[in-house]
């Protein structure tokens, strides 16, 4: 196909978007039902995950923390944990919030949209690992405590976990590398 | 009140005098009909959102051609279950009477659909004789890296064509 027929094909496109029916329907909505956008949505989720992230440890200080055997290093790996992961979300709501397409160029979309699913990713990358450390010692306090049948079923958790942990990892990783050379594809 | 329903009325008016714009933005990032429903619903969304603080301070098509673009490229879609939607190329197959120019339509949308996001946009707002200059203002890369990357799609398209 020629360019000055793909500019043909494109102006042909006109006959038909005026064929599509389309009664306004979509805009009335849109205009009346302060319907959100996917972005929004996302941020909003990314809002409660960071608020239950920082709500968590207040939770299991007054439920779990107080049982006897479980170790300092134990509470705090988990404290650590989700204050990690609140800042990761919190972090992921504020960028998505601040995203204004009546301001950005084409690129910066792209560069923002890019940096995102990155962010998100790198956060996957280190959850896994410290989420691993974490329940490792908890495994370790379960059988300082005697309790063998947490422990025997903390094991097999933590068995499937690390299998499918390694599995996502290893699929992430790869994601992000195709992230990186994709935009370079793109703005090169 | 009042103010409310003039603006109201007057996004409906902007809305349908550049219907063609926006749909033809939405069908250039859409895979199929589905996606094409949403990207729009979302351009829609976030025009509404942009248009109630919109001062006039560029072209009213730049503004429309920039949210629309921006909206696309950054649309996040999660894997949907596979339904029994129509894939957009055979879409136009069944909205045209004419043959030739749905097989036309078909070969074009086959074409630019495998272009990445940021060739679409630049190869869209060339179809529609924009100028370089309001290329690269709306995409924000310069004035010789729009000539240079529209001169290597065109070889793209050239390619894929003869493939």
């Amino acid at each position: 196909m020629e360019l000055e027929d793909l500019k043909k094909g494109w102006k042909e496109m006109d006959e038909h978007i005026d064929r599509l029916k389309d009664n306004n329907e979509v805009t009335q909505k849109v205009m009346k039902e302060r319907v959100l956008s996917v972005q929004e949505r996302l941020a909003r989720r990314f809002r409660m995950m960071a608020a239950l992230c920082l709500i968590f440890p207040g939770v299991m200080k007054i439920t779990v923390f107080d049982l006897e055997g479980l170790g300092l290093w134990t509470k705090w790996g988990f404290i650590v944990f989700f204050i990690v992961m609140a800042i990761h979300k919190g972090y992921l709501w504020m960028r998505l919030s601040k995203l204004n397409f009546m301001q950005m160029t084409g690129k910066e979309a792209l560069i923002s949209t890019y940096d995102l699913e990155k962010f998100q990713k790198m956060g996957m990358l280190v959850g896994f690992p410290l989420a691993f450390l974490v329940i490792a010692l908890f495994l370790l306090d379960l059988y300082c405590m005697r309790e063998m049948y947490a422990y025997y079923g903390a094991w097999c958790g933590l068995i499937v976990g690390l299998f499918c942990g390694f599995r996502i990892r290893k699929r992430i990783r790869r994601e992000f590398q195709q992230l990186r050379s994709a935009l370079d594809e793109e703005l090169n | 009140m009042e103010g409310q329903k003039e603006n109201e009325q007057a996004f409906l008016a902007l809305v349908q005098d550049n219907r063609r714009l926006i749909y033809k933005v939405c069908y250039l990032y859409a895979t199929d009909e589905e996606h094409l429903k949403d990207l729009h619903q979302e351009v829609l969304i976030n025009l509404w959102q942009g248009f109630k603080s919109f001062k006039g301070e560029a072209k009213i098509s730049s503004w429309i051609y920039r949210v629309s673009l921006n909206t696309c490229i950054s649309f996040y879609r999660k894997h949907s279950k596979i339904t029994d939607t129509i894939p957009l190329e055979n879409l136009f197959e069944v909205v045209s009477d004419d043959g030739e120019k749905a097989a036309h339509l078909h070969e074009m949308y086959q074409l630019i659909s495998r272009l990445n996001r940021l060739e679409k946009a630049i190869i869209l707002l060339w179809l529609d004789e924009k100028s370089y200059e309001e290329i690269a203002e709306i995409t924000g890369l310069t004035r010789n890296n729009i000539a240079t990357k529209l001169k290597r799609i065109k070889e793209k398209l050239n390619v894929l064509a003869n493939q």
